[in-house]
Order: C-alpha cells, then sequence, then structure tokens
C-alpha cells in the first residue's frame, strides 16, 4: 500500500520546505508519482497536521498554501534558544488597517477609507511590502486580506481566532452596508 | 445635532499645552483626531462644544500638518471645513442639516474599538516560526580569525577589469518625458510595454526602455501619474492622475 509511503514523502517535503507550499502543485507532484485523490491528499495532510502537533509544530494553511511552522505556545523559548528577535512594532494607523482587513476582509481601499475617514493608499502599501497583507484582484478592484505570513507572525491559524471576532467583523461590516445604502 | 452654547475664544493656556503632549503617531486620521479632542473635553458626541473644536483641531492641525502624509492632507481640510461650516452656523444661530459629521464619528468609535482589541491581541501574541527564519549564515567552527582575512584579503585583490563603455545617444530622457506626456493626454490609462512599442529587433530597444522607465519614474515623482505593477516582472500600468 503507497498510502504510508506518500504520508512520509508529504511530511518530509513539508519538513524541508523554507515557505509556504501551495496545494495543487504538491498534489500534481504527488500524482506524478503515486495514484492518489485529491480528497485522500487533504485526509493525509490532516493527519499529519494531527501528528506533529505532540512535538511542538503547526502545519497551517490559508486554504491554498500551506507550512509547517513551531507551536506558538513554544515562541519564547525558541526565541531565546535562537537567538530570534521578533519586531512587533506597528503603528497605530497600521493596527487600525489591519484591524479591519481582519475583521471585516476581503476590503477594497475604497471601503477601508470609508472606515477610516482617511486616504489609506499609503498605509495598505506600507502593509503590502511588509508582507501583512495581501491582495487579489476581482473585477478590476483589489480586496486586500491578512497574509499567511502575518497570522503566523502573531501566533494564529485563522482570523476567526482573533478575540471578538464575529461581533466586531459583523460591527464594521453594518457600517459599511448602511454607507453603501446612503 | 445638538449643538453646545457657543464659546468664543480658546483656552489657550490648554491648547498650547496639548501642543507638545500629542504626538502624530497617537492618532490616526481627521476622525480619530476628532475623537481625541471630544474625549480631551469629556463630552458626548451629539454634544460637541463645536466652537472651542474648531481651535483646537486647528492647532493640532498647524502643529502637525508636515508630518501628515500628503496623501491625508485633504481628508484632515475636509473634516476642518465641515467644523467650519458647523461653527459658523452655530454663530449665525442657522439651523444646517449636518448630522454627516456626527454619525461618522460614532462609527468610527468602533472601527477604533476593533484598533483596541487587535493592539492589545497583538501586543501579547506569540510568532509561529519558520524555517526560513534560520536561514543564516554558520561559518565552518574550525576556521580562524587569520584565515578569513586571508580569504577577505584574496577576494579584495582580484582585480576588476573596467570595461570602458561608449554612450551613444539613442533618446534623451526629456524627449521619452514630453512623448510620454503626449500619449497619456491622448490615452489616459496605457501599458508601459505599449508606450516604448514593440519593436523588440532594435539594437536599442533595451535603452529605448530605460529610458522611457526613467522617464516614467520621473513623472511620477512629480505626482503626474498613477503607477501599478501587480506583480514582480508584471505588466505596469500607468495612469494619468486626476
Amino acid at each position: 500500500m503507497n498510502r504510508e509511503k506518500i504520508k512520509k514523502i508529504i511530511g518530509a517535503i513539508l519538513f524541508l520546505a523554507p515557505k509556504p507550499l501551495n496545494l495543487d502543485s504538491l498534489l500534481n507532484f504527488i500524482t506524478k508519482n503515486y495514484e492518489i485523490k485529491k480528497e485522500d491528499f487533504l485526509t493525509i495532510l490532516n493527519e499529519i497536521k494531527e501528528e506533529v502537533k505532540n512535538i511542538g509544530i503547526n502545519l497551517i494553511s490559508d486554504g491554498k498554501n500551506f507550512q509547517l511552522v513551531t507551536d506558538p505556545e513554544t515562541s519564547a523559548l525558541v526565541e531565546e534558544f535562537f537567538k530570534i528577535e521578533v519586531d512587533k512594532d506597528l503603528s497605530l494607523a497600521a493596527i487600525e488597517t489591519l484591524a479591519l482587513v481582519c475583521y471585516a476582509g476581503p476590503l477594497t481601499r475604497s471601503e477601508i477609507e470609508i472606515l477610516r475617514g482617511v486616504n489609506s493608499s499609503y498605509i495598505l502599501r506600507e502593509l503590502f511590502m511588509r508582507g501583512l497583507i495581501e491582495r487579489e484582484q476581482k473585477g478590476g478592484i483589489f480586496y486586500y486580506y491578512p497574509s499567511l505570513d502575518f497570522l503566523k507572525f502573531f501566533g494564529i491559524e485563522n482570523v476567526n481566532e482573533l478575540p471578538n471576532f464575529q461581533e466586531i467583523s459583523e460591527k464594521i461590516k453594518n457600517i459599511l452596508l448602511k454607507f453603501k445604502g446612503n | 445635532m445638538n449643538l453646545a452654547p457657543v464659546v468664543l475664544g480658546l483656552n489657550t493656556k490648554n491648547a498650547m499645552e496639548n501642543k507638545f503632549e500629542v504626538k502624530i503617531e497617537s492618532f490616526t486620521g481627521p476622525l480619530d483626531l476628532l475623537l481625541k479632542l471630544i474625549e480631551e473635553k469629556k463630552l458626548e458626541i451629539d454634544k460637541i462644544n463645536i466652537s472651542n473644536l474648531v481651535d483646537d483641531y486647528l492647532n493640532y492641525f498647524q502643529n502637525f500638518q508636515d508630518k501628515i502624509p500628503l496623501e491625508e492632507l485633504s481628508d484632515y481640510l475636509l473634516i476642518f471645513a465641515k467644523l467650519l461650516l458647523l461653527k459658523s452656523a452655530v454663530l449665525s444661530k442657522i439651523q444646517i442639516q449636518e448630522e454627516d459629521l456626527v454619525v461618522k464619528l460614532e462609527y468610527f468609535v468602533q472601527v477604533k474599538e476593533a484598533r483596541e482589541v487587535l493592539r492589545k491581541f497583538l501586543k501579547n501574541s506569540n510568532t509561529m516560526h519558520e524555517r526560513e527564519s534560520f536561514l543564516r549564515f554558520f561559518a565552518p567552527p574550525q576556521i580562524s580569525l587569520k584565515e578569513l582575512e586571508i580569504s577577505l584579503n584574496s577576494i579584495l585583490n582580484i582585480p576588476i577589469e573596467i570595461q570602458k563603455i561608449e554612450f551613444k545617444e539613442i533618446i534623451k530622457i526629456q524627449e521619452a518625458i514630453e512623448r510620454t506626456l503626449k500619449i497619456l493626454n491622448e490615452i489616459p490609462e496605457i501599458e508601459f510595454s505599449q508606450i516604448v512599442g514593440s519593436n523588440k529587433n532594435d539594437q536599442n530597444f533595451k535603452k529605448i526602455v530605460i529610458a522611457y522607465f526613467l522617464a516614467i519614474l520621473t513623472i511620477w515623482k512629480e505626482r503626474k501619474i498613477e503607477v501599478e505593477q501587480n506583480e514582480l516582472f508584471g505588466k505596469i500600468f500607468i495612469k494619468k492622475s486626476e
């Protein structure tokens, strides 16, 4: 049976990968050598995710890419051991914009500007350059959303792990609805 | 909106003190600044003393205008204009319909709350590290300082051959600028390759591309155009500024 072998290969590739791996391209690569359905492939990924948890490693994903990272619980000592300095200094304007993008994203620039009451092209460019947000173009308009790097940086796997996610998310979306209704 | 009685004149002592306490970092836009001023006065949003507020706002604004990014200046001015309108209405006792600003402020309170929640969360968050962060240079353990010095010197002593390059003028940047502006006058939104043309067999093609690229940078610096590129080596879109 190939399943155990495939699992080992996926695990090894994930272990060596220095950046997030694209789900489809890894699946394509595996299917060149072994027969496997996408759903089985995803099941294997989930199994790996569960198994590595025990040794302080998280398998995180944004739906398209996935990557092995350290468990945030371990970060203090990991940082001490490797002498890593984490600079979490962000300006208030940056945090404000990130908050909107995280709680109510994907958002367009004009939506962000409605909410902040100030031109935000400058701050969006800065956040984009720092890799904290990403954008996707739909119908000629850019939609901004938090990047996988942002999630890693702040130790969450999904934005809905943020405090009061549901409540704040609805509040902000409601404001936008009211403005669009006008 | 419920306008409080007009108080003419400003408590200048107070304003002077505030001036030096607040850093630009401590507010994120005109609405945030306005809220801050209202909070300092411990007032409800719908009971703003417009007169005082206008003066305070102007004070802050004058103090920080050179630190405010150019893109944001007009937003500050817009709010200031709205405040002035409100103030003049109060002074001349004219009833005007101006709830827009109050509504915006009330909404902004929620944005600010979201920001504070995230700020606290980020402050106490723990980073998930990835392999990449550990890629760094490791010197072989047995290497000595002397050996490093020898190696470094041997690299530094490699003669560098400087080739003489002869410059031949193909196109002046100024010319490229003028041509680009002329094209943009006819077609306000265009892609870079459309400007330089596609004659890749022309032996000067590379130089023409460079000239136009420098021209675009120059025009962009003068804020006459907006430039957008969505990915590395992707298409460059050039748009005439409004």
